[in-house]
């Protein structure tokens, strides 16, 4: 008989275990090492040193605790949806523009566009503009890496972007999903792309459609999380 | 055996109850580094265990006027950080995204084994899948039973116990078999797991 891992954990948790099995295992030395063993790996898992919560992070807290309390709708409010009202038409544009990918398999291939633009936010103003990144000169081309570092850039500022969640109306709601939800099924294809055997030129264009979406979702976050006060 | 929690004073929670800025700052004081910790070793990614921590402590705010006590406070606060975590995994979108790559968290001291131990036994438990990881974690350190992770996980004791047995077989794997072979791409990107 030879125990399963299963077994081999329930013994060490001291749990109930099938006699039959409980005896294999104290019969045979290798059995009880590796009962020894997982209690070993648990021991060192329980001594993991503890991690300091980063600076910084209970002003946040403190910040999105008031700043997310519920209350009235202001005149702050309604200043605050004219900005966001436009940041979404211009992702609903784009959501309709980019023609959506099948679930299973792939379409051929699509040229990724020379003069991809992306955000950058505005060292002077602190907003995100459009930026093209072949003027620049920061991207040399659309190629494979620079897409996926320049997907990876445009999570990271999502990420700042995304600690303050306002309520939304049900427009920017809906295009905010919706960005979400063609970046989630673009990601689901990147994810089994290499298992496939997807060419290079198609993950390429899948890569330039993340960050075109990305794109948009930071302009709709950013309009959004901007203070309301005049 | 887990580690113990620390105990919250009954004046401060009862003056968080109240509303006190200062007694919730003292309550993030006391149990921010338990719940980063927890929320970095389940989720893998410092950035979205930042998004717990805080998320955890704006609700721990909101709802500390209804806490009554059944439960320790501090198993009160990690109950609310693994639902945060729970919910980030389940949105298919946000568990995809990918980290800033500057993942150094300042380690606390510890009187255990040899740090390199410790960062092969850390970066083997980030290789795990999401649901392995989790369910490892707390079983085998926050000390939850099979029966109270299918609950909370929406699934059964015996899928624990699955995954927890495969969590093993596969730590077992990364700290004494073979390095894996990275793919080919030119940039491997293990958040999506391109490669």
């Amino acid at each position: 008989m030879h125990p399963r891992t299963e077994d081999l954990l329930s013994v060490r948790d001291g749990e109930p275990v099938d006699a039959e099995v409980r005896a294999a295992i104290k019969g045979d030395a290798a059995h009880s090492r590796e009962v020894e063993r997982l209690g070993e790996t648990r021991h060192a898992l329980q001594e993991l040193p503890e991690l300091a919560a980063p600076d910084g992070i209970w002003a946040r807290i403190e910040a999105v605790e008031r700043e997310t309390r519920p209350r009235g709708h202001s005149w702050r409010l309604r200043a605050a949806g004219v900005g966001v009202a436009a940041a979404v038409a211009v992702a609903a544009v784009l959501l309709v523009g980019i023609p959506s990918r099948p679930r299973n398999g792939f379409e051929q291939p699509r040229e990724v566009a020379p003069g991809l633009q992306t955000t950058v936010i505005d060292s002077t103003t602190g907003s995100p503009t459009l930026f093209d990144p072949l003027v620049s000169g920061q991207v040399t081309a659309a190629s494979y890496p620079a897409l996926v570092q320049e997907s990876a850039r445009l999570d990271r500022m999502l990420r700042r972007l995304s600690y303050q969640r306002p309520m939304m109306s049900g427009e920017t709601a809906t295009t905010i999903a919706g960005l979400e939800d063609r970046i989630a099924l673009i990601d689901e294809q990147l994810t089994y792309s290499n298992a496939r055997g997807v060419p290079q030129p198609e993950r390429t264009a899948l890569w330039g459609e993340r960050v075109e979406l990305m794109n948009a979702l930071v302009h709709v976050r950013y309009a959004q999380a901007q203070p309301t006060g005049f | 055996m887990p580690r113990p929690l620390p105990q919250l004073d009954s004046t401060v929670l009862a003056r968080a109850q109240h509303g006190d800025r200062n007694a919730h700052a003292e309550i993030y004081g006391l149990f921010s580094t338990s719940v980063f910790t927890l929320a970095r070793r389940m989720l893998a990614s410092r950035a979205l265990a930042e998004d717990v921590l805080q998320d955890t402590f704006v609700e721990v705010i909101r709802k500390v006027g209804t806490y009554r006590g059944d439960a320790e406070f501090g198993f009160w606060v990690k109950r609310i950080a693994i639902n945060k975590c729970l919910m980030h995994l389940r949105s298919s979108w946000v568990s995809r995204r990918m980290d800033d790559g500057d993942d150094k968290v300042a380690l606390l001291p510890t009187k255990a084994a040899g740090i390199d131990e410790q960062i092969a036994l850390e970066r083997a438990l980030d290789e795990l899948s999401d649901t392995a990881r989790i369910v490892v974690w707390l079983h085998d350190v926050e000390g939850h039973t099979h029966g109270e992770i299918g609950r909370m996980m929406g699934r059964t004791a015996s899928f624990s116990k699955s995954q927890l047995a495969r969590a093993h077989e596969r730590l077992r794997l990364l700290l004494g078999g073979e390095p894996e072979k990275v793919g080919t791409n030119e940039l491997c990107t293990p958040e999506l797991k391109t490669c």
